[in-house]
């Protein structure tokens, strides 16, 4: 017991202290490649935030959304050829590797140690959807439109989200602003850009949302891509929740499973359990039967978080129901 | 919640590009404009032959009434009911007819379809004046007879050999604005029982032309829009007896163009090339109280749509065997029962397909016409069976009743298809083999005063309609899917009114004519959708609700003018509203004992308009031309 409650404080210690930066090195990719998700079940996973991935491969084609792993180099190749390259060439601060967001409708991130402050992101455009805002394509206009004039922008709608509720606080990032009276003035985002999240206050998730002035009857028309790096975690003074694995006695088996999780070394006696799917969406909750043992045949195949209640203290593990 | 159609793109990958661009026409993006002139600029014989078309036959000249000889351009834009949509000069131009989408206009060349199988519509631009000299345009809906796809109407082109030709050798040249340039030559004659004639076309534009963005801005230069295009024909009429010919025709086709950049976009790349062998025989053969026609055609045709900047390639074709065999039989007098079979058989390759792909279309048509000389009335039923399929029963049935001397009323009941194209039902990923046929009913009611006195003529016709088509395809995201399909979604209701007249004063060495139409078209969605976006009661896209023209022309032997103003009511586009605009084109020509000379001045007030937003018309414009005929 003494030593189950040094190893808390210490590690409450380290979070207090730590700022963790998820910069996507560690996939380890080589220059110009990428990961579309062909590899990976649902998401890219890092140690502090989980990514989603959805990817389909059928014979002849194959299909992604969600976020990509990028090292793509090339910013002058324009058009959907070139959908994994951000406008500056490399990832921030010349590093190899960045992600690349392509979704219609939001697309999330996951904080894996439950809610906390994340400082800030680093966002710049994708090369697809730069160009294409520059140039004009078949379907896109440039913006300004034919007589530069056209107000158009194409912003990026970032929300905070907590125990699945949105929070107050949006922050609206503008990729593309072509509404100044000064036409001179009007930008587009070609390098990395510090994005300042923490007004969004503690968050166990971000949502990401594009919109476009540029919008016809089959929904917008500029590319819904962008890209980010160095996503700055902050400090977590009030959360008390603590990764399983940094648990000396808590265990849950088996992983993947298909139809039960058993949970061990719990003190405990009425212990709560959530569990949220990776759109964050609770799939499951309940207080966890006297043996221990919580059914989970229920669920889709996927990657699952789950949230452990003992002695007030928030445990999260995440398993895999197959 | 804006949606991103830049799904498609990585959902469905390069090919989808090109896709999506003729799903999105395919919409029921009714437009109306002004077909460019360099299309057709030849003469060709307008036949009214409406009943005709009831029946499903098109004789050469009999039984049809024959108008005038205008060109082809001219019939498409002075006409009503019918819609031009042009990219600009030189790039893709489709029709519609009464508010309905490009792919419910049925195109026949010969008597046999033109429309691609894979994409559903014929780009107009392709066509060429040397592959026919006859041009019709029959409104209503006509699928009993011509089936899938004659929804709205029928446009028909034919080549047929003039039964007196003699023989021939005739070259033509013209030159325009945007470095037009075309030359051809034809060669006809008649040996014995055998008549031909065949035609060498080479054309060939820049298409360079200056455009307005605003008054206060400098012109914009189109770049990119060139096209080359080499067109040949053949046709051959062999006279076997007194009662029996048999008829062949050939055209070639080799279009090369580029495809220009959008207002709103600064370069463009893309190009593509069409290719076209098609063959038609026709073997008539005519019996004491009936005849016997067999049609037996094939196409090979090829499309490869390439833009290197988006690293895209293309290619697609496809190979059609079609057959049709009727039997007409007049058992009494006023009586005529025509039995038609036809067999429709195309496979198709795609880099979006698969494998190759086929589909095979078999029907007969059952038609009965009763014929006083006070009333027309024809009956027809179709039955046809697509892939092992039945698709329902296709009735049909048209009165015209002449209740006075000077005056016809006209009534119709149709039910009407459009089965799902190659593209809707094996485009990988997206393709739906599930899909139905579009289907729907028509009526319409018409009334016709035509009075003859002395040297005056004057005609005037109105004509209401009505048309519902269900299970109308559109490609729409489906919930949680990453990329688009087609579905039987849409549901769509045209209705409308036309009204035409036309006064006629001959003189002593020419004949003045004014003509105007007015169209009034309602063509609305009855489902609300979410991609695309459409509430109900919302009219189509780049269909207007009002249009009309108004021609001028005075017609010698020796010279032609006209003068025709179009007027578009203003539409709702895909990214942005399209303004009205009126449009005005005059043409001259004179003619001399061995030579013709001629002049077309497009946009003569040099108006500054769109049909389709984003993409930019030229401001005046003019070919100037003549034709030798040697001997």
């Amino acid at each position: 017991m003494k030593t189950s409650v040094l190893f808390f404080l210490i590690f409450l210690s380290q979070m207090i202290t730590a700022q963790e930066i998820v910069d996507f090195e560690e996939f380890g990719i080589n220059q110009d490649s990428f990961l579309n998700g062909s590899t990976v079940e649902g998401a890219f996973i890092t140690e502090a935030i989980t990514f989603p991935n959805s990817f389909t491969q059928t014979p002849e084609f194959s299909f992604w959304s969600g976020w990509s792993i990028s090292s793509i180099t090339d910013n002058e190749t324009p058009g959907f050829t070139n959908e994994f390259s951000a406008i500056t060439g490399s990832g921030n601060n010349e590093s190899t590797t960045y992600a690349v967001s392509f979704e219609s409708g939001q697309n999330k991130l996951y904080l894996n140690e439950g809610p906390q402050i994340v400082e800030g992101i680093h966002i710049t455009n994708s090369t697809y959807a730069y160009l294409s805002m520059l140039d004009g394509d078949a379907f896109s206009k440039k913006f300004g439109g034919a007589t530069g004039d056209d107000p158009d922008f194409f912003v990026l709608i970032i929300d905070g989200f907590l125990a699945g509720e949105a929070v107050d606080t949006t922050i609206e990032f503008y990729l593309a602003d072509y509404r100044f009276d000064d036409n001179t003035q009007d930008f587009l985002i070609d390098e990395w850009t510090f994005v300042d999240l923490s007004i969004l206050g503690e968050v166990d998730s971000i949502g990401f949302q594009l919109a476009s002035s540029d919008v016809g009857e089959f929904g917008m028309n500029t590319p819904a891509y962008f890209c980010i790096d160095d996503v700055q975690l902050a400090e977590d003074i009030t959360s008390n929740t603590i990764d399983i694995n940094d648990s000396p006695t808590i265990n849950i088996f088996p992983n993947p499973t298909t139809d039960y999780i058993q949970i061990s070394g719990l003190y405990g006696n009425s212990n709560q359990l959530n569990i949220y799917n990776t759109q964050g969406q609770k799939v499951g909750s309940g207080v966890i039967p006297s043996g221990k043992k919580y059914n989970v045949s229920g669920l889709e195949t996927g990657i699952y978080l789950m949230t452990i209640s003992d002695n007030d203290q928030w445990y999260t593990a995440r398993f895999m129901k197959m | 919640m804006a949606r991103n159609s830049h799904l498609i793109y990585s959902a469905n990958t390069l090919l989808m590009k090109l896709f999506f661009t003729f799903a999105v026409f395919a919409f029921s993006f009714n437009l109306f404009g002004q077909i460019d002139t360099s299309l057709v600029y030849d003469e060709v014989l307008i036949i009214d032959s409406t009943l005709e078309y009831a029946k499903g036959k098109q004789e050469e000249r009999k039984g049809s009434k024959e108008l005038q000889k205008k060109e082809f351009s001219d019939l498409l834009n002075q006409s009503s009911g019918i819609h031009i949509r042009s990219y600009g000069l030189g790039s893709l131009a489709t029709s519609s007819l009464r508010g309905g989408s490009s792919g419910h206009t049925l195109v026949l060349w010969n008597n046999v379809p033109l429309q691609s199988p894979l994409l559903g519509l014929l780009d107009l631009s392709l066509l060429h004046h040397n592959a026919f000299n006859q041009a019709s345009i029959v409104k209503g809906g006509l699928s009993s007879v011509w089936g899938s796809g004659a929804v709205a109407g029928v446009i028909s082109l034919t080549d047929n050999i003039e039964i007196r030709s003699k023989q021939k050798l005739a070259l033509q040249s013209s030159f325009g604005s945007f470095g037009f340039r075309q030359y051809s030559g034809t060669w006809q004659d008649n040996i014995g029982i055998w008549r031909h004639k065949t035609t060498v076309d080479r054309e060939t534009a820049v298409n360079d032309f200056e455009y307005e963005i605003r008054e206060d801005l400098p012109r914009r230069l189109q770049t990119n829009a060139a096209y080359q295009k080499w067109n040949a024909t053949h046709s051959s009429l062999v006279q076997l007896s007194t009662n029996a010919s048999l008829k062949f025709n050939y055209w070639f086709q080799h279009v090369d163009r580029e495809i220009p950049p959008t207002t709103t976009q600064n370069v463009s790349e893309a190009f593509q090339e069409d290719r076209a062998h098609r063959f038609v025989t026709n073997l008539k053969a005519r019996q004491e109280k009936g005849e016997t026609e067999i049609v037996v055609a094939y196409s090979a045709e090829e499309l490869n749509f390439t833009d290197p900047l988006a690293s895209i390639n293309s290619p697609s074709n496809f190979n059609r065997y079609f057959i049709r065999a009727v039997q007409s039989y007049s058992p009494i007098p006023n009586l005529s029962v025509s039995l038609n079979g036809n067999a429709d058989l195309t496979t198709a390759s795609a880099n979006a397909f698969q494998d190759e792909v086929s589909e095979n279309r078999y029907s007969g048509v059952l038609t009965v016409s009763h014929k006083k000389p006070r009333y027309t009335l024809v009956a027809t039923t179709r039955h046809e069976r697509v892939d092992g399929q039945w698709i329902p029963i296709m009735p049909s049935i048209a009165l015209d009743l002449k209740i006075a001397p000077t005056i016809n009323l006209m009534v119709s009941a149709n039910r009407n298809y459009r089965l799902p194209t190659l593209n809707d039902r094996f485009w990988t990923p997206g393709g739906n083999i599930n899909l139905l046929a579009e289907s729907g009913w028509s009526q319409e009611l018409g009334i016709k005063y035509n009075k003859k006195k002395g040297r005056q003529q004057f005609a005037s016709a109105a004509t209401v309609y009505n048309r519902t088509m269900s299970n109308w395809i559109l490609w729409t995201l489906a919930d949680g899917s990453n990329f688009f399909s087609p579905f039987n979604v849409a549901q769509v209701w045209s209705r409308g009114l036309e009204l035409n007249a036309a006064f006629t004063h001959s003189l002593n060495n020419g004949v003045i004519k004014l003509s105007g139409n007015y169209d009034y078209t309602k063509s609305t969605n009855q489902i609300p959708l979410d991609i695309p976006k459409i509430d109900k009661g919302e009219q189509l896209l780049y269909t207007p609700v009002h249009q009309g023209n108004v021609l001028v022309s005075y017609e010698s032997n020796s010279v032609t003018l006209d003068i025709g103003t179009t007027f578009n009511g203003a539409t709702q586009g895909i990214n942005e509203d399209v303004e009205s605009s009126i449009v005005t084109n005059a043409r001259a020509a004179y003619q001399l004992a061995r030579a013709k000379i001629f002049l077309h001045i497009n946009n003569l007030f040099n108006q500054s308009y769109f049909i389709i937003e984003r993409r930019p018309i030229p401001g005046r414009h003019f070919r100037i031309g003549i034709q030798l005929k040697l001997f």
